[in-house]
C-alpha cells in the first residue's frame, strides 16, 4: 500500500485504487493441513440477518423477498452501522469493484460486440431493475428502517458486486443460498491449492491445503473453471494463460418439431448434458465433439429421422447432412464474429502499440481497463477465426475423402482424430 | 468607448477570482470526503481483522493477508 504525499488528484485516485490483497502461507504447510479456521458465527447469510438488528424489520417482509434480497439488505445495513459486529471485515472490504459493470461508457467501447459486453449490460440492467423492484416494495410497505440515505442505489450495487464475487453458495433446503464467509473471501484465485470445507462439528469452516505450500507462496482457492471474460464480470481480473477462453454457443431444440424430444433425447444421450437449452464453449483447442454431435441430431433432416439413435451413439449420418451441420455452424461463428467492431488484426495492432509504449515508458493511450478488455474480445476473436477454419478444413476434407468414415465406434474415433483437426474431446 | 489594457484585478475579478477559489476549495473537500465515506484500508485494518476473527473464535495465524502493491485501474 502507497503511502502518497498526496501532491496532485490523479495521484489520489491511483491511491484510492491500488488495492489488492491476497493471502500467502506463513510457514511451510502440509498437505492436509487446515490454514484458517472461520467460526460459522462471523458469517454473512440470510441466517445472521434475521438474528442482527434488521431482524425485526425483516420478519414482517420475509415472505416476499428472496434469501438473495435479505443478504443484501443485511450487508448494506452492516456496512452503514458505526458499531457493527463485523466492522473489521468490512472495513478491508474495497471501496469500488473493478468488474466490468463498474466500467465506464468510453471503456466499454473495446468490448462491444463479445459477449463480455452483452453479460455486462445485461448485468447492469438487472442491477438496476432489481433495486428498483426491491425499494419500490420496500417504501409500498413502510418500512422506515430502509431510507434511500442509508439503502442508496450505490450501496445496493457495491453490496451486489461484493455477493457476485466474494459469496459462496451452499444448499439450503431445495435450493441455493449465498453466504459471505470472511476471510474466505481473501483468497485469490487458484487451483489445486486449497479448498473450503465445513468442519466435522458444522460450528466452523476450514480452508485446508491441497497440496504442500512452501512458506510465502501465495495461497490460491479454485474459482471454478472460467473464462476471462467470466472473471473480469464477476471479478475484475484476468489469467494471463486461461484455457477456459472462448466462445460460448446454446443450441435449442425446436418446441414445435414433431420430433423435439427424440432430438432432445438423443443430445443428451450423446452429449451427457440434461439441461436445455445446451451450452457449449469453443475454446483453442478446438471445437468440443459434443457440439458437432449435438448438432447433428438437431439438424438431421426429418427425413432421416431414422438415423437419430446411430447420431445419438456418437455416429455420423449423410454426407448431406453432416455438410449441413458444419454450414450451419459456420454460419452461426461468422455471425457471432460480425458482431465485433473491429477485426482481430486492428485489436492486435492497438495492443503491439500499448505493449510499446508502455514498455518505453510513455503514456499508452489505453487504459489498463482498456487494454485489459481488447485483448480478452481479441482472444475470442481469434478462437472463432481458428474454428472457422477447421469447419472449411472439414468440410473439404469430407468433399475430398470416403465418407461416411469406418463405422465402429473404436474406427469412428480414429478417423475422428485424423479428419477433425483441431476438435477438441 | 475606449478600451484600456488592465493592470490588475478590479474589484469584479476580485470577487471572481474568490468565487474560482471557494468553489476549487468545495471540490477538494468533497474529494477528501469522499476518500473518507471511502476508507480505503490499510495494514492495520487487517491485523484488526485478523485479531477479530481470533477473537470470534477462528485462526488464520498460518496465513497472512496482504495487499498487492502496484494493480493500478485507472
Amino acid at each position: 500500500m502507497t503511502t502518497s504525499s498526496c501532491d496532485g488528484l490523479s495521484l489520489t485516485w491511483k491511491w484510492l485504487v491500488e488495492i489488492w490483497k491476497g493471502a500467502y502461507a506463513k510457514r511451510d504447510i502440509a498437505a492436509g493441513e487446515t490454514i484458517c479456521t472461520i467460526p460459522s458465527g462471523v458469517i454473512l447469510s440470510e441466517k445472521s440477518a434475521f438474528q442482527g438488528q434488521l431482524g425485526s424489520a425483516l420478519e414482517p417482509l420475509q415472505a416476499n423477498l428472496t434469501t438473495a434480497d435479505v443478504l443484501l439488505l443485511h450487508l448494506m445495513h452492516e456496512r452503514n452501522l458505526k458499531e457493527s459486529t463485523h466492522s473489521a471485515y468490512f472495513n478491508i472490504l474495497p471501496p469500488r469493484f473493478q468488474t466490468t459493470v463498474f466500467w465506464s461508457e468510453e471503456d466499454l467501447k473495446y468490448l462491444e460486440g463479445s459477449q463480455l459486453f452483452d453479460a455486462t449490460k445485461q448485468r447492469k440492467e438487472a442491477m438496476g431493475k432489481t433495486y428498483d423492484n426491491l425499494f419500490s416494495f420496500l417504501k409500498e410497505k413502510n418500512a422506515g428502517i430502509f431510507t434511500s440515505e442509508a439503502f442508496s442505489q450505490e450501496q445496493f450495487e457495491w453490496a451486489l458486486s461484493l455477493v457476485w464475487s466474494r459469496s459462496v453458495s451452499v444448499k439450503s433446503g431445495e435450493s441455493n443460498a449465498f453466504i459471505i464467509i470472511p476471510g474466505v473471501d481473501l483468497f485469490n484465485h487458484g487451483k489445486g491449492m486449497a479448498s473450503v470445507q465445513v468442519a466435522d462439528d458444522g460450528n466452523s469452516m476450514l480452508v485446508i491445503a491441497e497440496t504442500d505450500i512452501p512458506k510465502d507462496t501465495e495461497i490460491g482457492l479454485d474459482y471454478g473453471n472460467k473464462s476471462n471474460s467470466e472473471l473480469l464480470l464477476s471479478y475484475g481480473f484476468v489469467l494471463g494463460e486461461n484455457p477456459y477462453d472462448g466462445v460460448s454457443l446454446t443450441l435449442n431444440v425446436d418446441k414445435e418439431d414433431v420430433f423435439h424430444a427424440a432430438r432432445v433425447s438423443a443430445v443428451e444421450k450423446a452429449t451427457g448434458l440434461t439441461e436445455t437449452p445446451f451450452e457449449f464453449l469453443i475454446t483453442a483447442a478446438g471445437i468440443p465433439r459434443n457440439l458437432l454431435y449435438a448438432m447433428r441430431i438437431i439438424l438431421l433432416k426429418s427425413e432421416h429421422i431414422g438415423d437419430l439413435n446411430v447420431l445419438a451413439e456418437k455416429g455420423y449420418g449423410s454426407l448431406n447432412d453432416e455438410l449441413h451441420m458444419l454450414r450451419t455452424l459456420g454460419a452461426a461463428l461468422q455471425k457471432v464474429s460480425s458482431s465485433y467492431k473491429t477485426s482481430y488484426e486492428e485489436d492486435v495492432e492497438l495492443l503491439k502499440e500499448h505493449a510499446k509504449l508502455v514498455e518505453e515508458g510513455q503514456t499508452p493511450k489505453l487504459s489498463v481497463r482498456q487494454a485489459t478488455g481488447l485483448s480478452v474480445v481479441a482472444k475470442e476473436k481469434a478462437i472463432l477465426e481458428q474454428s472457422v477454419a477447421v469447419i472449411r478444413a472439414l468440410w473439404l476434407d469430407y468433399l475430398a475423402k470416403d465418407y461416411p468414415p469406418e463405422s465402429s465406434e473404436e474406427s469412428n474415433e480414429e478417423s475422428r482424430e485424423s479428419v477433425d483437426g483441431a476438435v477438441s474431446a | 468607448m475606449k478600451l484600456e489594457k488592465s493592470t490588475g484585478p478590479t474589484p469584479h475579478t476580485g470577487v471572481l477570482l474568490f468565487l474560482m477559489r471557494a468553489t476549487l476549495l468545495l471540490i477538494l473537500l468533497g474529494v477528501l470526503l469522499a476518500l473518507c465515506v471511502n476508507a480505503i484500508p490499510t495494514d492495520t485494518d487487517i491485523e484488526v481483522f485478523e485479531e477479530w476473527l481470533k477473537l470470534n473464535g477462528g485462526d488464520s495465524s498460518a496465513v497472512s493477508f496482504k495487499f498487492h502493491a502496484g494493480t493500478i485501474f485507472v
